[in-house]
């Protein structure tokens, strides 16, 4: 099957360094301390951040719940391994040291997958973490690429994930240049993967600039709230925040859900 | 003096170099390159020394949105309400830290050999407390399984200044 046409696009019409387009959205689930819906084309995944909070009782809830609707008897062996993956993940670049006992639960759900699900779960992950205040070493950016047609390619969908092809998914902390999550699912030459790490390490980038300036619109978002928090209209602040949290008085723990 | 920047920042992004800057609330020294990152997504402020501080670095620090509520931690004064009276031991909801609300529920206990400083033995807990007071206690002791926190506190009316010291003397052994 032909993956890169002769003019040089790809089945989806993007070029083969071109990433899916991003969106992304924070306070998207009202009870939690930090949220987000990340999209990167057709992949949609929301993410709930709970915590830091008390550790109360022995024995303890799984850090991650993966999946979907369909109840599942005892977490799949995939669900169970992306995971552990998230986790090791957030847990390279949550300052764990500076909450000790208490425990951050992070639910990630895909809601529509066509591909680079992993990715969108550690980059939803991590804006849900920036969106409840969790003190991080940096905003953790995922993205994966892949090798069909000899040709390396960037941000795979679902078509072009299930050819075959080598899947590269990188994580990295963008600003500190550090990778956190690498792996591979066939095998590559080595030179070829490293031509595909670094296409994979240039998109985690290219998200990170757009994660951060979702993270700090929502901010200023916030922060025009807590000084007048009542009467204001989320009209004319783009289109990031669909439910956005006013907070009216740090002391008297009020806060207010308003929908634009 | 301080500069309360409206520059946002978010997780990572660089802040200076640890030779210039102290890192505050909000942000860390990497021991790798010795820069300052910030580790939260909010405002960057930058506060100047007290003029008498031996070290004459500025602090930098971020304050995020969301400011998480105050957790009771051994030596800090709490306000508290009893929500339950027992022979030996009353058990109380933590309201206030100093003097802010917490955001989540804490729970503590004040042991009958922790209300007052003489005879320590002879307390009634039923004399002393009742479900829905309101009391102001030291917090002694963090315990983390099934009771959130253990907190030692004194009746209002007969908490007395001596007694607090002395208190985190005991704590201190």
């Amino acid at each position: 099957m032909e993956f890169v046409n002769p003019e040089g696009l790809r089945l989806d019409g993007r070029r083969p360094t071109e990433l899916r387009q991003i969106r992304a959205e924070l306070g998207a689930v009202a009870k939690a301390d930090g949220s987000a819906v990340f999209e990167m084309g057709n992949t949609k995944v929301i993410a709930a951040v709970y915590g830091p909070r008390e550790v109360r009782f022995e024995y303890s809830m799984a850090n991650f719940s993966t999946g979907d609707r369909m109840r599942r008897p005892k977490g799949d062996r995939r669900s169970t391994e992306i995971s552990l993956v998230l986790r090791q993940t957030m847990e390279a670049c949550i300052m764990t040291h500076l909450m000790p006992r208490s425990q951050i639960d992070i639910f990630v759900q895909v809601l529509q997958a066509d591909g680079g699900t992993r990715s969108a779960c550690i980059n939803a992950a991590s804006l849900a973490l920036a969106d409840a205040g969790i003190p991080m070493r940096d905003l953790v950016t995922s993205c994966s690429a892949g090798y069909l047609n000899s040709t390396p390619l960037l941000d795979l969908n679902y078509v072009e994930d299930s050819a075959g092809g080598a899947d590269v998914t990188v994580g990295i902390f963008p600003k500190l240049d550090k990778v956190t999550l690498l792996q591979m699912d066939a095998k590559l030459p080595l030179d070829i993967f490293e031509n595909v790490m670094q296409l994979a390490t240039e998109g985690c980038k290219a998200i990170a600039t757009e994660l951060r300036e979702v993270s700090n619109l929502m901010k200023e978002i916030n922060i025009v709230g807590e000084h007048k928090a009542i009467g204001i209209s989320a009209r004319g602040i783009k289109s990031y925040a669909r439910w956005f949290r006013l907070q009216l008085c740090p002391d008297c723990c009020y806060t207010q859900f308003l929908s634009p | 003096m301080e500069e309360d920047g409206d520059v946002v920042v978010t997780p990572g992004e660089v802040l200076g170099k640890s030779s210039d800057l102290k890192a505050g609330a909000g942000a860390y020294v990497s021991p790798q390159d010795h820069a300052v990152y910030a580790s939260l997504t909010g405002f960057r402020r930058i506060l100047s020394p007290p003029p008498d501080a031996p070290d004459q670095r500025p602090t930098v620090e971020v304050t995020g949105h969301k400011a998480h509520g105050p957790v009771p931690e051994p030596g800090s004064i709490v306000t508290a309400r009893v929500t339950r009276v027992m022979a030996r031991m009353a058990s109380a909801d933590i309201m206030c830290v100093g003097t802010k609300s917490v955001r989540e529920k804490f729970s503590g206990i004040i042991r009958q050999q922790d209300v007052r400083a003489t005879e320590i033995d002879k307390v009634d807990m039923h004399l002393s407390f009742h479900a829905g007071d309101i009391v102001r206690a030291l917090v002694v002791q963090q315990w983390f399984q099934l009771v959130g926190q253990r907190c030692n506190a004194h009746r209002q009316g007969k908490l007395s200044k001596e007694r607090l010291p002395r208190l985190e003397d005991d704590e201190m052994k």
